[in-house]
């Protein structure tokens, strides 16, 4: 598994949270729920700024970044805030894992950005009523 | 993925003590020096890191914070199986703690930054959107 290929994965990911974003602003309210309406519009803001930054990284290196699907599949119910926070929340969670496997997959300047990548998004999880947690993106060793 | 926080420390171990094997097999008349083993370059970053996350937890603990002192606890232990045994520093107030968090924050994203081990690095990021987490959350 080469750096590259860890840029094609988190790329997807960003793929992926750009589109599930997309759909969670469309059930959210800037007039009943500003709190949530700006959270999302946030998250969605940052998520398509990385998928740039992404697909240039990769183009700069000579490597067609991978495409976005046509669709993916949205959680559901997305019927109420709660439900839309608990999908934000999850995806921000999964996004925390891809950046520290981008981490351990990564040295010097790439590695500089998942970090941050990381800490960014680890903090956004508490605007979707996150809780802090030992080991964001690396839970494995909240287990041990 | 297996990702063994221990590792730096044990395989400076290994590497030493294979050293001491290999020397001892020597049967020829003229001693040859052992060679001298190569540091493993992450031995000595997780011992800093771990000096900084002790510090970190007797502050909290001097602090009254149970829940930072678990935090810095667990990290600990995850660098190296140990529970910190020592005592806790003066009284501190939430301003010292803070600092004392930014102050770890950075410490642990230059060290996620420089580790040689990609396992070592993804658990040192870890740690720093832990603590980050606190500073936005219950620090704030």
């Amino acid at each position: 598994m080469t750096d590259t290929d860890a840029l094609q994965t988190t790329l997807a990911a960003e793929h992926a949270a750009v589109y599930l974003y997309g759909v969670l602003g469309g059930r959210t309210s800037r007039s009943r729920t500003p709190q949530l309406f700006d959270a999302v519009s946030a998250a969605y803001a940052a998520h398509r700024a990385r998928r740039d930054h992404l697909v240039r990284e990769l183009t700069d290196a000579g490597v067609d970044p991978v495409a976005a699907e046509a669709a993916y599949e949205v959680p559901r119910p997305l019927e109420t805030p709660a439900q839309v926070e608990r999908a934000g929340l999850d995806l921000e969670r999964s996004c925390a894992a891809t950046y520290a496997y981008l981490v351990a997959s990564t040295v010097d300047d790439r590695r500089r950005w998942a970090i941050a990548a990381l800490n960014e998004t680890a903090v956004r999880e508490l605007a979707f009523r996150g809780t802090p947690e030992m080991f964001p993106g690396a839970d494995e060793h909240a287990d041990r | 993925m297996s990702v063994g926080p221990r590792l730096p420390r044990r395989s400076a171990l290994a590497l030493a003590a294979g050293l001491v094997v290999v020397a001892g097999c020597d049967d020829g008349e003229t001693p040859t020096p052992a060679p001298t083993p190569t540091p493993d370059p992450d031995v000595e970053l997780v011992d800093r890191v771990l000096a900084e996350l002790k510090g970190a937890e007797r502050l909290a603990t001097a602090a009254g914070d149970g829940g930072l002192a678990a935090l810095h606890r667990a990290h600990i232990e995850a660098l190296d199986g140990t529970t910190p045994t020592g005592g806790p520093a003066r009284r501190a107030g939430a301003d010292a703690v803070r600092r004392r968090e930014q102050r770890l924050q950075q410490h642990l994203e230059s060290a996620a930054l420089t580790a040689e081990s990609g396992a070592l690095a993804r658990l040192l990021a870890s740690m720093s959107a832990a603590v980050s987490q606190q500073l936005v959350g219950r620090l704030a």
